[in-house]
């Protein structure tokens, strides 16, 4: 009996422990979501006066590169992939293409 | 003999800038000189040309643009040249955007240095950089800077503004994107990153941008001086400032200047004694100190010629 009551709880602790991870998860997948947005929106705002879309100097935005190496080769990395949007559907359906 | 530098007084702060405004052709340049010699006499002067027209290579009889000469003990004078330091400026960032290459060829990047010098918007920039230098160089107790005509240093005055509203969104935006990273790398146990490049780098542009825009807006750190001459465009232009540094700058011009006064039988004979007339009246109804300086009969090509202009100065409103 007593181990039973033991393994019923065991149990429970782990059941709420999931629960909590899944809400953490779930909060953190928002908070994922609402930074990638942002990070878009920045990245368009600094390089759009590179490739014509007027936002802010272009100067400022060359002043500002400086400090966004990572993000652009992350947005390259994002943008490659793009160029191949079918390719990219396809394979996130799985199998062979 | 009239003061040009004691109808400006008080000049406060070091560096004390004046900037001479007024249509092209007005005299702007001659105007500069005039002052920037009588101000010699208080302190270390510094006389600098924005003007594309450049003018002042000739008067002063300097070899180049772009660097400071020593006229005398007191005075010098520089002729910038707005197209090479965009050039300058714009070619400092080809290595990084070579650096990126890779990455940016994806949005087409590649060339962007290469025509960046004739985008629009970066001969304000240029101006705007050199005065944000100017303001922070206390080795001259005053400078004056000679503008480009009216339209491109009225959008370079307005510009720190411009700046720091674009500025407080990229900082909005910025500091959200550095709290959510903070936030999910804490929760994810990963490293976290407290200091951020690029919110640091807009941070620095802000302070320098708000010192420009402060100072441009303070009486002790700069004066106007507006150059008009008695026609119907250049005192449509001297309104069109007037009324710029009324609502855009909250700020007052310290001295107004008309110039090339016809006398009047050489005005009649030329038809234009009316013309001259209707604008010299305007001219004396508007409420700020004003001067005016009669047509040189030899036009002035030396820095002779312009000292000497100062003997026939008339103070309209004193």
């Amino acid at each position: 009996m007593f181990k039973l009551v033991k393994r019923f709880l065991g149990e429970l602790v782990l059941f709420v422990k999931g629960i909590n991870r899944a809400i953490l998860e779930d909060s953190v997948s928002a908070l994922e979501l609402e930074y990638s947005e942002l990070e878009a929106a920045f990245m368009t705002i600094v390089l759009g006066p590179l490739v014509g879309v007027k936002t802010v100097s272009p100067i400022l935005s060359l002043e500002l590169l400086s400090t966004l190496k990572d993000e652009v080769k992350f947005l390259e990395s994002r943008a490659l992939k793009g160029k191949d949007l079918l390719g990219d559907l396809m394979s996130s359906l799985g199998g062979e293409w | 003999m009239s003061s040009l530098a004691g109808l400006l007084s008080p000049l406060e702060g070091r560096p004390h800038v004046i900037i001479v405004l007024g249509k092209g052709g007005v005299g702007k340049t001659s105007t500069s000189i005039l002052i920037a010699s009588e101000l010699k006499t208080q302190g270390k002067t510094l006389l600098v040309s924005f003007d594309q027209a450049k003018h002042i290579l000739r008067y002063l009889n300097l070899r180049r643009s772009m660097e400071i000469v020593e006229i005398d003990d007191n005075l010098s004078a520089c002729q910038l040249d707005i197209e090479a330091s965009a050039r300058e400026l714009t070619s400092r960032y080809s290595d990084l955007v070579a650096e990126l290459f890779p990455s940016l060829t994806v949005l087409n990047l590649e060339d962007v240095t290469k025509v960046l010098k004739y985008a629009p918007g970066v001969e304000e920039e240029v101006f705007l950089r050199w005065l944000a230098d100017i303001y922070e160089n206390r080795e001259y107790s005053y400078v004056v800077i000679d503008t480009p005509p009216t339209g491109i240093s009225l959008r370079t005055l307005v510009l720190p503004r411009l700046y720091l509203i674009w500025l407080d969104k990229l900082i909005n935006i910025r500091e959200r994107i550095v709290s959510l990273r903070y936030v999910i790398s804490k929760t994810l146990g990963r490293e976290v990153k407290v200091s951020d490049p690029a919110l640091n780098k807009l941070y620095e542009l802000k302070e320098v941008y708000s010192k420009v825009k402060d100072a441009l807006s303070s009486a002790s750190r700069t004066s106007y001086v507006i150059v008009t001459n008695p026609e119907p465009l250049p005192m449509f232009e001297l309104r069109e400032i007037l009324n710029f540094l009324d609502s855009e700058l909250m700020m007052k011009p310290k001295l107004l200047v008309m110039n090339k006064v016809l006398p009047r039988d050489v005005a009649t004979k030329l038809g234009t004694y009316d013309e001259q007339a209707r604008a010299i009246e305007e001219f004396k109804s508007i409420q700020y100190r004003s001067v005016m300086i009669p047509y040189a009969n030899n036009p002035s090509s030396r820095l002779e010629d312009i000292v000497k202009l100062r003997e026939f100065i008339v103070v309209v409103r004193g």
